[in-house]
């Protein structure tokens, strides 16, 4: 058992993979330690042990309601989006494609402002019904694509076209809601596109938990079958894989995790798109690996970018959103010049 | 035995192809020759299951399940970063689980051995030549033990060393496992040499099927192909086509 072990670990990919979880684990405390509050690494890790009803009450507070669920949200919706991305560059056989690519984003922003703007007028709270707006209407972004690649087979072609029509009709939906909308609306709903963390609460981690629980195993048993599609439609079907009917599994799993993402968050861009390309890069394209490490380098984006938010100015917090792209472009430009070197 | 009767093919409601009666024997390779936009294409991948067809296909009892089938279609580039050995490994894809067992790893190395690929395992799929990935793609294909197996123009991107290798390697391979291998070919020179059986197709019509040395005639292959041409006779008595002038230039 501990040879096998032993030589499984000399396998240079686990290694890898190993590495860059140490590095998540490393950035998690580093976000953990990062607030305005100014708490040591022995006061966080006293009120961590300690639990939610720790003596010290505001730093309890400071630590289980305010940066666990957010570091926790950043964690999991960067795993989220990173996943996804893969898949859906996969199922596309395009590398600029991103979960947002066939408007799901678009729709769930469409959904949250609906909601900020009609909401008012419904006995529900606010922060139940923005997420459950945006989520459902992301599903009916989906549904609207599945019907279409139902109908017409669902070639990377006609999913693509699907999307981007899907994309105007709730970006143009989104923008009569912004012109309908009063001023103080209005910037409520600029607020939840740009994607922030600071809407992270411990339903957030949950929900989002819940939802990669159920779809994690479902899609990580797609592995094989998403590495063989690399080889192009035509030779994996020969191989007897149904290409079409894996694409819409797939997209049905992308859907899922995006929705779950994009509604307690707003729009994080970037994410998606590099994740991928990083995970790639590091340990090839072979799904059992890339897969879950796309997940993994989304979550070590989100989070650095959480912690970048929290440092740039004292007091103010950048959304999130805004920082991604300048902590991922880095990462994408030494991914290309390392394949060109 | 090979048998198709009334096998037709429509796509769109066309009729592409169009055979009403073909009888083979299925020991040795079988070619599908014919000009360009004959259906050669076409009754490969119907045969593989991938176009409808209407009537009757038959190999011996009953047609092979589609897990004994391997279809290999006309070459074009794979732009994977995929290792070489990981590649054929996908052959096994079915297999497949989190851990590579050593007999898959073994049994891929093996097919690449066979092939004289093993120096390529390394190599990324989008970093070898059309050639070089049609003969990973053919060893992928080897490693499932098909009970038929259908390749198109499998030899479109090789050199003629490489030619002659493949072919002469599917020869062995038969011969070793009980495999049907119908082939599409353009090189007329290539399906007389390696070919024991032909099915002619032209403009979706069968024109001819039987015994490759009964079938490369010159009045055959000048009336299929419009050209004017001459078979000449190697030293082992194999028939060589030349081609002479396209009809039309007369």
């Amino acid at each position: 058992m501990f040879f096998s072990l032993l030589s499984t670990m000399r396998n240079s990919a686990l290694y890898r993979i190993a590495l860059c979880f140490v590095c998540l684990m490393i950035l998690i405390v580093f976000d953990l330690l990062t607030g305005p509050s100014g708490m040591t690494l022995h006061q966080v890790i006293v009120t961590l042990l300690e639990g939610p009803n720790g003596d010290n009450k505001a730093f309890s507070t400071i630590i289980w309601l305010i940066r666990l669920p957010q570091t926790l949200t950043a964690i999991a919706v960067g795993f989220c989006l990173g996943y996804a991305g893969l898949m859906m560059q996969t199922i596309l056989a395009n590398p600029l494609a991103s979960p947002y690519t066939l408007g799901f984003s678009a729709a769930a922003g469409f959904g949250a402002a609906l909601s900020i703007l009609f909401g008012a007028s419904l006995p529900i709270a606010v922060w139940i019904l923005v997420p459950v707006s945006a989520f459902a209407s992301t599903l009916l972004a989906c549904a609207i694509i599945y019907v279409i690649a139902h109908l017409k087979g669902s070639h990377s072609e006609i999913l693509v076209l699907a999307g981007i029509a899907v994309l105007f009709f709730f970006q143009s939906l989104q923008s009569l809601l912004q012109y309908l909308a009063a001023p103080e609306v209005l910037q409520q709903i600029v607020f939840w596109l740009f994607g922030s963390l600071l809407k992270a609460n411990w339903t957030s981690v949950w929900v989002i938990t819940a939802i990669l629980a159920v779809t994690l195993p479902f899609s990580l048993k797609e592995v094989w079958n998403l590495t063989t599609l690399r080889l192009g439609d035509d030779n994996a079907a020969s191989l007897g894989l149904n290409v079409n009917a894996l694409r819409k599994r797939i997209f049905i799993h992308v859907a899922l995790l995006t929705a779950a993402a994009v509604s307690f968050t707003g729009t994080i861009g970037f994410i998606g798109l590099i994740s991928p390309h990083v995970s790639r890069a590091i340990v090839g394209e072979d799904h059992r690996y890339s897969l879950l490490l796309s997940g993994m380098i989304g979550s070590i984006l989100l989070v650095s970018a959480s912690i970048l938010s929290k440092t740039i100015s004292a007091g103010a917090v950048i959304p999130v959103g805004i920082i991604t792209a300048i902590v991922g472009v880095p990462m994408l430009l030494i991914v290309i010049l390392k394949k060109q070197g | 035995m090979l048998l198709l009767t009334d096998y037709q093919v429509k796509i769109d409601h066309k009729t592409r192809l169009n055979i009403p009666k073909a009888e083979l024997s299925n020991s040795g390779i079988i070619g599908v020759i014919g000009p360009n936009g004959s259906g050669k294409s076409t009754l490969l991948k119907s045969l593989a299951g991938f176009l409808n067809h209407s009537g009757k296909k038959q190999l011996d009892h009953q047609w092979p399940s589609s897990n004994q089938i391997s279809y290999m279609p006309q070459a074009y580039l794979v732009k994977s970063k995929l290792k070489v050995e990981d590649c054929v490994l996908l052959g096994q894809r079915e297999q497949l689980s989190w851990r590579i067992t050593e007999t898959q790893r073994s049994k891929a190395m093996e097919i690449l051995n066979e092939l004289q690929l093993s120096h390529l395992a390394k190599r990324s799929m989008d970093s070898l030549s059309g050639g070089q990935q049609q003969m990973v793609l053919l060893a992928q294909r080897l490693s499932r033990n098909p009970t038929l197996l259908l390749l198109d123009e499998p030899t479109s991107a090789l050199d003629m060393y490489h030619q002659l290798e493949v072919l002469s390697i599917l020869q062995s391979f038969i011969q070793t496992h009980r495999t049907t291998v119908i082939i599409a070919l353009h090189e007329l020179t290539l399906a007389s040499r390696f070919t024991d059986q032909l099915i002619i197709l032209k403009e979706g019509q069968l024109v001819s099927y039987g015994n490759t040395h009964q079938l490369i005639t010159e009045a055959l292959i000048s009336q299929v192909y419009q050209i004017d041409c001459q078979i000449l006779t190697t030293h082992e008595q194999k028939p060589v086509v030349v081609p002479i002038r396209s009809k039309r230039c007369v």
